[in-house]
C-alpha cells in the first residue's frame, strides 16, 4: 500500500484514500468501488484502464462529488491539495466544480447545451468563478479559445454547439475546463466516438496542453495504446479494485497482474495476425456488481489461479519502484505477447495460401448510391474470391456500411451491379430467390439489436434454418458457435453481449452461406469478448470455406482478420490490395493518415505520437472532380490533385492506390513525414477495447 | 483509432415487455391500486345495480320531482321524480360497454396502420399520414358532431365515431416504435432470409412494441369513456330515458340553480370513474416506461 | 430554410384540400335534397325540383365542389336556411368569442402549469411531484362538462359568484363579459393545466439528466443558474408545440362549455346547424375551425423554429 504515497519533493495534488462507494439497487447496496488509493502529482497525467463495469466512470463522478442517484460513498477521502471533497459545504463545492476540477466527457456534441451560444457557455466560468462582467469574460473567453488552437475564436464564441464539428466541439469541451485553470483534470473518454483523424488532431492538442502547464490529470480510457502515449502512471480497474498501479511503461511492458496481461493479449494489437497470432481471449466473464467474492476477483478467470487465490483476497503488494499489484503470484504473470518472438517457422508455415485472382466469388461493378445529393457510394468495383476475406476500412461517412447493404440487397442500389459467381444478383432482397439469399448472409454491428429479444435463440435459428432451407438443426448450429444448448430456450433478450453475437453469427451460417458481410462484429463487445468472437470468426471461416467481407473502423482488428484491404473515402475505395501491403510503405496519403492516427505502443520506449494532424474535412469541402482527399493530403499537388481525378496505380502486382503520385514519390515523401519507420509487424499498436 | 461504439455491452435497447419488475412496482404503486379500487367499484356497480340500486332507476315519481337528498333519496330525485343515486349506478352500465369495445377495436386498427405506415414509410407514411392530420386537424368533437349527425346517434354509431377518432391517434403513437424497431438489424436479418412484410411486421416487429401498445390501450379506455359520455351530453350518444351520466348532466342543466344535486352526482361518478381509470392506466404505463 | 418553409405551407394545404372534400362529402350526405329540407315534408315534387334548380343542387358532384370550395375561398359563404342570416359575418362573430374563451383559459393556465411542471421535475420522486402529476393526470382526464358543472354548482349555484350564463346582455362592456367569462375559462383551464403541467414535467426532466446539465453543474454553476440558463430553455421548446396546438384545439372544441354555460362560440354553432341540418352554415364553421387550427399550429412551429437555434443554418 505504501508504494503508492509520492515519491516525488511535492506532495500529490489528488490523493483518493481507501475509496469505498456503493449504489442501492433495489434496497441493497452494492459496491461499485472497493478501497481505491490513488495519488496525482502535479504534471503527471495518470492513466485508469478497465472494461465496461470496472468502476473507472464512478470513480470519476466520486471525484466531482457527482454520484447518480443512488450512489453514496461510504468511506475514504478524496483530498485536493489537503482540502477533503467529501467534507465541503455547498459554496465549496461549487468552487471545487469547474474552478479546482474540471472534467471532459466522452460525447462532446451531447455536453455542450444545444440552445447557449458557445461564447455564453464558455464565459459562465469567468463570471461565476471570478465575478467578471459578460464583456471581459467574452475576452477571456476568447483568448482561451486562441490556445486550444482555434484561428477564428470570436467567430466560434457566436456559434450554437450544432454548428461546429465533432472535433472542434471537444476542443471547446476542453478549452471550457481549462478555462479556470483547474488543479486537476480528468478526462474520460475524451477520444472515444470520434473518427481516426478527428482524434488525432484532439489528442495533438492534449499533448501540447500537457506540455505548457503542470496541472494534474486523470485519464480514463479504455485504450492501452492513449494510455501508453498521454501517461505516465497507471492504474487497472477490476470489478471496483484496483487491481494494479505503477508506471505505465512497467505495467504494459512487464505486467505483474494476470488480469492486465490478459488485457494485453486479447487485444488485436496492430500487426498482429490471425495466421500467427491467435488471441488469446479471458475466459468467462467479470463479476456482476455487488457480488461479494471470497478470493481474488479475477480468480474464476484466471489461468494461474491456485488454491489460495480462492481462500482470501490478495491485497495490493509492492513488485517494483511505485509498482504494486493485488495478485499472490505477480512474478507467474506472463508477459504480453509481444515480447516473445515471432515464430517464422510458423508463420511460413500457416500464413494463408495468397489467394490467386480467379473467377471471383462475388463482383461489384459500378456500384453507386446516393441519398439526395449526398453520395454513399460513387461507382465502386470489388472482387471477393472464393475463401477470402476482404477487410474494408474507412472513417463514418466513408460508405462501408451502404456498400455492404446494397450487396446484401438491404438498400436499392442507384446504379451498378452486384453478381455472384457471374450471376446478377436482384437489387432488392425481397425479391432474390433462396438461393441467392442463402448465400449472401450478415453478422451485424450490435449483438443488441441483430437479435429479436422476444424470440429464443433455438426460434431464432430455426426460423433461419427454416427460411434458407439449410441442414443443420438449431443444436448443431448453437455448438458450431460453442453456445450451450440449454441456452437455446432463453429469450434472446437476455443473453449476454458475447452469447447474442455467437447467435447471431450461427444464424448466418444457417443455410451454409458463401459470402458472409460482417458490419462491426466486435465494435461493441468488451475486449475479453470480443476477442472470443474474432476467434471465431476466423475459426468458421476456415472451416466452413467462406468468404468475409469483414467491416470494421479498426485497422488493428481488420489487419488481424483480412487476407486483402480495400480502404474507403467519401465514398471511393482509394486503396486495395493484401494486407499487409496496404499497410506499409508506400502507403495511399489517407492510409498513411489512418495509421498515423493510431497510438503507437511498442518496443522497450513509447513513442510520443508523430501523428501528423490532418485538416479537419468540413462540409464546404466539394467534391470536385480531383481527388475527394486532396483537400486534406499533405501531399497535394495544386493545380492536378484537385482537378483532375486521381488514376489507378499499381505499387507492387496486386496493390492498387487510386492517386496521382507516382510509387517512387509516394517512398519520397513518405520517408520524410514518417522519419523513414515504416509501420513494421513487431511495432505494436494497440487499439480499442 | 475511432470507435463508433464504445466498449461495453450494455443493452441498448430497453427490454419493452413487462418484467418482473413492473409488477412488483405495480404492487407497491398506491395510484395503481386507488385506480384499481374504483374502477373495479363502478364495473361492480354496472353488473350489480339490480341488486344493489334502492329504486328502479327508469320508475317516475310524478309526486316528487326534483326531491333534494334525504335519507328517503340519498341523491335526491330528478325532474321527473326519479331516484337519482339508483340512476348514478345504473348509469354505470353504458359508461362500461361503449368505451372497452371502441378502445379494443380502436387498439386493432390503429395498430395495423402504424405498422403499416411505420414499416413501409414512403408514399404509405405520407398518404395515411395526410388522411390522419387531416381527421385531426379539427376538434374531435366537431368530427363526432359532424358524423353522429350524419349517421344518427345510436350506440353503435357512438363506437364507429370513437373508432374513427382513436385509429389515427393510435397508430400515430404506434408507428413512432415501429419505425425505430424497424431500423434495428434483427429486421435486415429477416429480409436477408426472404421473410414476407406481413410475417415482419406481425411475427418479429409487433411482439417488440406490445409495452407501447398496453399502455395506449389503458391510456385510451381513458378518453374514450370521456368521449362517449361527452357524446351523450351533447345528445349524440345515449337517449332518454338511459341512465347515462353525460345525459343525465345535461338534462339537469335547465334545472341546475334549483336542483344542483341532479347534476352534480352523475358528474361525481362520472369525474371518480375515469380518474380511477386513469390512475391505473398511469400507473401502469410508469411501471413499463421507468 | 425557404425550402422547409414552402414544404409545410404545402402541407398544411393538402390537409386544408383534404378536410375541404372531407366536409363537401360529408354535408353532401348530410344535405339529402336542400329543396325538401326548405319547403319542409309537405311540397310538391316539383317545387323542389324548382328549389334544388335555384340552389345548383342538380349539378354534378365535383362542379358544386369547385364552386363551394372557391365560394368559400372568396368570402362568399352564402346565406343561413335556419337563420336567414350571412354566413360570413356569423361565423366570424362566433369564431371571435370562441376566441376569447380559449385566450383566457390559456392565460389563466400557462404560467401556473408551466411553473408547477418545472418544480416537479427538479423535485422528482418527492410528494410536491407526486401532488403535481396525480392532479395534472386527473384534471386531464375529467371531461370539461364535469369540471365545468362543479365550477357552475360551487360558484354559480352555492357561492353565486358568478353567473350560471356566460354570455353578458346586449350592450355589456367588455370587463362585464370578461368577468362572465372566468367560470367557463376554469375548466380550460383545468383540461390543460393537466397537458402543460405534464408536458413541461417531462422535457424538463430529460433537460435536467441531460449531459450538457452535467457539464454545467460541473461547471460549478449554482443549482438555480443551471435549472433557469440550461435546462428551461431546452424543455420549454417542445412545450411550446404542445400549447400551440392545444390551443388550435381549443377554437371549437369548447362546445361542451358552451353548450353548459349558455355561450354562442363556434362550436355551438357548428352543433346547432349539424342538428338543424343547416349546411351553408355547417361547412364554412367546420372549415374556418380547421383552419384556424392549422394557423395555430403553423404559428407554433415558427415559434419554435425561430426560438431554435438547433434550426439555424449550419456553418460553413
Amino acid at each position: 500500500m505504501s508504494a503508492v504515497t509520492s515519491t516525488g519533493a511535492s506532495g500529490p495534488v489528488l490523493r483518493i484514500r481507501d475509496l469505498e462507494v456503493s449504489y442501492s439497487r433495489r434496497g441493497r447496496r452494492q459496491t461499485a468501488l472497493h478501497r481505491v488509493n490513488l495519488d496525482i502529482r502535479a504534471g503527471e497525467c495518470h492513466g485508469l484502464v478497465g472494461e465496461s463495469g470496472s468502476g473507472k466512470s464512478t470513480l470519476s463522478l466520486a471525484i466531482m462529488r457527482h454520484l447518480s442517484s443512488g450512489g453514496q460513498v461510504d468511506s475514504g477521502a478524496v483530498e485536493l491539495a489537503g482540502d477533503d471533497l467529501l467534507k465541503m459545504d455547498s459554496a465549496a463545492l461549487r468552487d471545487w466544480r469547474g474552478r479546482r476540477v474540471a472534467m471532459v466527457y466522452q460525447d462532446p456534441a451531447k455536453a455542450l447545451n444545444p440552445s447557449m451560444r458557445i461564447g455564453e457557455q464558455m464565459g459562465e466560468i469567468y463570471r461565476y468563478h471570478f465575478g467578471t462582467g459578460r464583456q471581459e469574460a467574452l475576452t477571456r473567453a476568447e483568448a482561451m479559445l486562441r490556445r486550444v488552437a482555434f484561428d477564428n475564436p470570436a467567430d466560434i464564441l457566436s456559434r450554437f454547439p450544432h454548428q461546429l464539428s465533432g472535433g472542434q466541439q471537444q476542443r471547446i469541451v476542453i478549452a471550457m475546463a481549462l478555462a479556470a485553470d483547474p488543479e486537476l483534470l480528468i478526462l474520460d473518454e475524451p477520444t472515444t466516438g470520434l473518427d481516426a483523424t478527428v482524434e488525432a488532431e484532439v489528442l495533438a492538442l492534449l499533448e501540447t496542453l500537457r506540455a505548457e502547464a503542470s496541472r494534474a490529470i486523470l485519464f480514463i480510457s479504455h485504450n492501452l495504446g492513449l494510455i501508453g502515449r498521454m501517461c505516465e502512471r497507471v492504474t487497472v480497474l477490476y470489478s471496483g479494485r484496483v487491481v494494479e498501479q505503477g508506471p505505465t511503461g512497467d505495467v504494459l511492458q512487464r505486467p505483474k497482474h494476470p488480469y492486465a496481461a490478459a488485457l494485453l493479449g486479447c487485444v488485436p494489437h496492430f500487426g498482429i495476425e490471425k495466421d500467427t497470432h491467435p488471441l488469446v481471449p479471458i475466459p468467462g466473464s467479470p463479476p456482476a456488481l455487488g457480488a461479494l467474492p471470497v478470493g481474488c476477483v479475477f480468480a474464476p478467470r484466471c489461468a494461474n489461479r491456485q488454491p489460495r487465490c480462492m481462500e482470501s483476497e490478495p491485497e495490493l503488494a509492492t513488485v517494483g519502484v511505485g509498482h504494486v499489484s493485488r495478485c499472490y503470484y505477480p512474478d507467474a504473470v506472463a508477459p504480453p505477447m509481444w515480447d516473445q518472438p515471432l515464430a517464422a517457422s510458423v508463420s511460413e508455415k500457416t500464413r494463408s495460401h495468397p489467394i490467386e485472382p480467379r473467377s471471383p466469388l462475388l463482383a461489384v461493378r459500378g456500384l453507386s448510391k446516393a441519398y439526395g445529393k449526398q453520395i454513399a457510394c460513387d461507382s465502386i468495383d470489388l472482387d471477393i474470391q472464393p475463401g477470402e476475406v476482404l477487410g474494408l476500412v474507412g472513417e463514418s461517412g466513408s460508405g462501408k456500411s451502404t456498400l455492404a447493404r446494397m450487396i446484401a440487397g438491404l438498400s436499392s442500389a442507384d446504379s451498378g451491379d452486384v453478381l455472384l459467381k457471374g450471376a446478377p444478383l436482384d437489387r432488392d432482397v425481397a425479391r432474390r430467390g433462396r438461393a441467392q439469399l442463402r448465400a449472401v448472409q450478415m453478422v451485424f454491428q450490435s449483438p443488441d439489436s441483430s437479435l429479436n429479444r422476444r424470440h429464443t435463440a433455438r426460434f431464432i435459428l430455426r426460423r433461419a434454418v427454416s427460411a434458407l432451407g439449410g441442414a443443420r438443426s438449431a443444436e448443431q448450429l448453437a455448438a458450431l458457435v460453442r453456445v450451450p444448448p440449454e441456452l437455446l430456450y432463453s429469450r434472446a433478450g437476455r443473453l449476454s453481449g458475447g452469447q447474442k453475437q455467437r447467435i447471431a453469427t450461427a444464424r448466418a451460417f444457417a443455410g451454409d452461406p458463401e459470402l458472409v458481410i460482417c458490419d462491426e462484429p466486435v465494435s461493441s463487445l468488451d475486449v475479453s469478448v470480443q476477442a472470443a468472437v474474432l476467434n471465431l470468426l476466423v475459426e468458421l471461416q476456415e472451416r466452413e470455406k467462406v468468404s468475409y467481407l469483414f467491416i470494421s473502423h479498426d485497422l488493428a482488428v481488420v489487419r488481424y482478420l483480412a487476407d486483402r484491404i480495400a480502404v474507403m473515402y467519401l465514398g471511393q475505395i482509394v486503396d486495395i490490395g493484401p494486407a499487409d501491403e496496404v499497410f506499409s510503405a508506400p502507403y495511399h496519403p489517407y492510409t498513411a493518415a489512418l495509421l498515423a492516427a493510431i497510438p503507437k505502443l511498442g518496443g522497450p520506449k513509447f513513442r510520443s505520437g508523430s501523428a501528423t494532424v490532418l485538416p479537419r474535412r468540413s462540409d464546404g469541402d466539394r467534391m470536385g472532380a480531383g481527388c475527394r482527399f486532396s483537400p486534406r493530403c499533405p501531399h497535394s499537388i495544386k493545380g492536378k490533385c484537385d482537378l483532375v481525378p486521381p488514376p489507378w496505380q499499381a505499387l507492387s502486382d496486386r496493390h492498387q492506390v487510386r492517386c496521382h503520385l507516382t510509387r517512387d514519390e509516394l517512398i519520397e515523401r513518405q520517408q520524410v513525414a514518417f522519419e523513414a519507420t515504416p509501420v513494421v509487424p513487431m511495432e505494436v499498436g494497440i487499439q480499442p477495447m | 483509432m475511432s470507435a463508433e461504439v464504445a466498449s461495453g455491452t450494455g443493452t441498448v435497447l430497453p427490454d419493452t415487455a413487462p418484467q418482473p419488475g413492473v409488477l412488483a412496482g405495480l404492487a407497491i404503486s398506491p395510484s395503481f391500486w386507488v385506480g384499481v379500487a374504483i374502477t373495479g367499484f363502478w364495473i361492480a356497480a354496472a353488473i350489480l345495480w339490480p341488486l344493489l340500486a334502492p329504486y328502479d332507476p327508469f320508475k317516475l315519481d310524478v309526486l316528487s320531482p326534483l326531491a333534494p337528498p334525504s335519507l328517503k333519496h340519498f341523491f335526491g330525485t330528478d325532474e321527473l321524480g326519479r331516484d337519482v343515486f339508483s340512476r348514478v349506478l345504473a348509469g354505470a352500465t353504458p359508461a362500461m360497454s361503449i368505451a372497452p369495445v371502441a378502445t379494443l377495436l380502436s387498439i386493432a386498427t390503429g395498430t395495423t396502420m402504424g405498422l403499416l405506415a411505420g414499416y413501409y414509410r414512403g408514399w404509405t407514411d405520407a398518404l395515411l399520414m395526410r388522411v390522419f392530420d387531416a381527421v385531426l386537424s379539427f376538434p374531435l368533437v366537431i368530427t363526432a358532431i359532424l358524423v353522429l349527425t350524419t349517421l344518427g346517434p345510436s350506440r353503435v354509431n357512438v363506437v364507429l365515431v370513437i373508432v374513427i377518432l382513436f385509429t389515427p391517434i393510435v397508430a400515430r403513437t404506434i408507428r413512432v416504435p415501429v419505425m425505430a424497431e424497424r431500423d434495428l438489424e434483427y429486421v435486415a436479418a429477416a429480409r436477408l432470409r426472404g421473410e414476407s412484410a406481413w410475417y415482419i411486421m406481425f411475427a418479429e416487429i409487433l411482439p417488440n412494441v406490445t409495452a407501447v401498445i398496453a399502455v395506449e390501450a389503458a391510456v385510451r379506455l381513458g378518453y374514450a369513456t370521456f368521449a362517449a359520455t361527452t357524446l351523450s351530453f351533447l345528445g349524440l350518444g345515449a337517449q332518454r330515458p338511459s341512465p347515462d351520466w353525460g345525459l343525465s348532466i345535461a338534462l339537469a342543466r335547465t334545472h341546475i340553480q334549483v336542483a344542483p344535486w341532479t347534476a352534480l352526482f352523475p358528474a361525481a361518478a362520472l369525474a371518480t370513474f375515469i380518474v380511477g381509470v386513469s390512475l391505473a392506466a398511469d400507473a401502469i404505463r410508469r411501471g413499463i416506461e421507468e | 430554410m425557404i425550402r422547409v418553409v414552402l414544404w409545410r405551407l404545402a402541407l398544411v394545404a393538402g390537409t386544408l384540400l383534404l378536410v375541404s372534400i372531407m366536409v363537401f362529402a360529408l354535408s353532401d350526405v348530410l344535405q339529402g335534397d336542400p329543396g325538401r329540407a326548405i319547403l319542409g315534408k309537405f311540397a310538391t315534387a316539383e317545387q323542389v325540383a324548382q328549389v334544388d334548380r335555384e340552389l345548383g343542387a342538380d349539378r354534378p358532384l365535383v362542379e358544386r365542389y369547385v364552386d363551394w370550395a372557391g365560394g368559400f375561398v372568396r368570402g362568399d359563404w352564402g346565406k343561413s336556411y335556419v337563420m336567414r342570416v350571412p354566413v360570413f359575418p356569423l361565423v366570424m362573430e362566433r369564431l371571435g368569442k370562441s376566441l376569447l374563451l380559449a385566450i383566457l383559459g390559456i392565460l389563466f393556465t400557462l404560467p401556473i402549469s408551466i411553473a408547477l411542471g418545472v418544480l416537479a421535475a427538479t423535485r422528482r420522486g418527492s410528494w410536491v411531484d407526486h401532488t403535481i402529476s396525480v392532479a395534472g393526470l386527473a384534471l386531464v382526464s375529467i371531461p370539461e362538462f364535469v369540471s365545468g358543472t362543479f365550477c357552475l354548482i360551487v360558484f354559480g349555484v352555492w357561492l353565486r359568484w358568478f353567473p350560471v350564463s356566460a354570455l353578458a346582455p346586449d350592450g355589456a362592456g367588455f370587463w362585464d363579459q370578461i368577468y362572465r367569462l372566468v367560470l367557463p375559462a376554469v375548466p380550460v383551464a383545468l383540461l390543460l393545466f393537466g397537458y402543460i403541467a405534464r408536458m413541461t414535467r417531462s422535457a424538463m426532466i430529460e433537460a435536467l439528466e441531460s449531459d450538457y446539465v452535467r457539464t454545467a453543474l460541473l461547471k460549478g454553476l449554482p443549482g438555480s443558474t443551471v435549472i433557469l440558463r440550461h435546462a428551461l430553455p431546452n424543455a420549454l421548446l417542445p412545450t411550446i408545440s404542445v400549447v400551440g396546438t392545444q390551443f388550435g384545439l381549443l377554437i371549437g372544441g369548447l362546445v361542451v362549455l358552451e353548450v353548459l354555460f349558455n355561450y354562442p362560440g363556434i362550436g355551438r354553432l357548428i352543433l346547432d346547424s349539424a342538428l338543424a341540418h343547416d349546411l351553408p352554415v355547417l361547412g364554412p364553421a367546420v372549415l374556418a375551425v380547421s383552419v384556424v387550427f392549422m394557423a395555430c399550429s403553423l404559428i407554433a412551429d415558427a415559434l419554435f423554429y425561430i426560438l431554435n437555434p438547433r434550426s439555424r443554418r449550419q456553418a460553413a
